[in-house]
């Protein structure tokens, strides 16, 4: 099972990674980016998963016996500020792709004609 | 010395207080950052180095803590001078989200240089990155944005490499900590060392510049203001260097014979070379 999600993980952060590199179309660009995100997130989801694990809570003293069965809950708090800071990434890079429509009258990013 | 978190936490209390002053702005922004120079000399003077702080009272392998060794407290130094240097070039009087922009990165930049942590250095790069973004475009015409958001594209991509970086280190060797990774760093095998060596070297060559990842240097320096440019010189390049310095000299140690040493020095000459060439083509 862990081996299905980091091979999937993998193959998302590809496909992301053909997206940035090939599109350009900002808001594919950042399409691509979440998407890239979302594998790196379950590649780390994925690190800490145990088959048939528990939710890592100590609720008596009968769940400290169990405590290699539960899941490691480290990377799924990486996971949940790494969400955060995507939101934060995405947010931004939007809002400069509206004032990027506004002062280039096009959607789509260029390597050659910048100045002017 | 619990108080080394003063030099994070004032400017982010001060880039949420930017958003309500509107003309004392600049009477803060002078203020915080001679605040931040003078804690750091006041640390350098006072004897106690080294020492660390556990943030929240965890100890140090299982809660995040600050660190200050003999080079850490120069590279503080460097960087808050810097900002000292460079405010002085911020001559009128701009709108708020400059000055929040600017105490986030100073926030930023302090972290990257105090930090013991591996995910909390991702944190603060990050936030330098957003800082850096928004500092590029604050001059909102046509050559400004492209470059912010090009800037903006490529950083974003280069620190999701260091994420999965992070990510193989933690489920290799079970820390995130730097000086606990340079502990158990031996029983780690040469494969798994070269990946996440290469990953997060990738993703830290953005910050520092280095040719095959400083293509959006020209214009971000074309587009915006001149104290801007002091700032990601100064500030985020000094931050960047001691990220790098620490990562591969304290961190990964050259265990394995891995040449990167070689590609660095071979990569840092082609960007001088090539650099020196594109300036020359310059017309104007």
């Amino acid at each position: 099972m862990t081996k299905v999600f980091i091979l999937s993980s993998l193959s998302l952060v590809f496909v992301g990674l053909y997206g940035v590199l090939t599109r350009k179309n900002i808001v594919k660009i950042l399409i691509a980016l979440n998407i890239i995100e979302t594998g790196i997130n379950m590649l780390l989801v994925a690190f800490g998963y145990i088959e048939g694990g528990l939710t890592p809570i100590l609720q008596s003293d009968l769940s400290i016996a169990n405590l290699d069965k539960m899941v490691d809950p480290v990377p799924q708090a990486l996971v949940l500020t790494s969400i955060v800071i995507g939101l934060g990434t995405t947010a931004f890079a939007l809002a400069l792709a509206i004032r990027y429509k506004n002062t280039h009258n096009s959607n789509l990013i260029t390597a050659t004609d910048e100045e002017g | 010395m619990n108080s080394v978190v003063f030099l994070v936490v004032i400017p982010l209390i001060a880039a949420f207080l930017s958003l309500f002053l509107e003309t004392k702005n600049k009477i803060i922004m002078y203020l915080v950052t001679f605040f931040n120079l003078l804690f750091t000399i006041f640390i350098f003077k006072s004897g106690c180095i080294p020492f660390n702080v556990a943030i929240g009272g965890w100890k140090a392998p299982y809660g995040i803590n600050f660190v200050v060794t003999d080079i850490t407290i120069y590279f503080l130094l460097l960087v808050n001078t810097a900002a000292v240097i460079s405010i002085t070039l911020v001559k009128d009087i701009k709108e708020y989200q400059f000055y929040s922009f600017y105490f986030v990165l100073l926030a930023a930049t302090n972290g990257m240089v105090l930090t013991g942590d591996m995910f909390n250095f991702y944190l603060f790069t990050e936030l330098s990155t957003f800082a850096i973004a928004g500092l590029v475009a604050y001059k909102r015409d046509r050559l400004s944005t492209g470059a912010a958001l090009k800037f903006l594209i490529l950083s974003s991509t280069a620190s999701l490499f260091s994420l999965a970086s992070i990510g193989l280190i933690y489920k290799t060797l079970g820390t995130l900590n730097f000086a606990d990774i340079a502990v158990k760093l031996p029983s780690l095998n040469q494969a798994s060392f070269n990946l996440i060596l290469i990953l997060f070297l990738s993703s830290m060559l953005v910050e520092l510049k280095i040719f095959p990842f400083n293509l959006w240097v020209v214009k971000s320096y074309e587009g915006s203001i001149t104290s801007v440019n002091m700032f990601t010189h100064g500030m985020l390049g000094t931050a960047g260097i001691y990220g790098a310095v620490r990562i591969l000299l304290i961190v990964f140690p050259n265990m394995y014979k891995t040449n990167i040493s070689t590609i660095l020095m071979i990569l840092s000459f082609m960007t001088v070379i090539i650099g020196e060439v594109g300036a020359l083509k310059e017309k104007i």
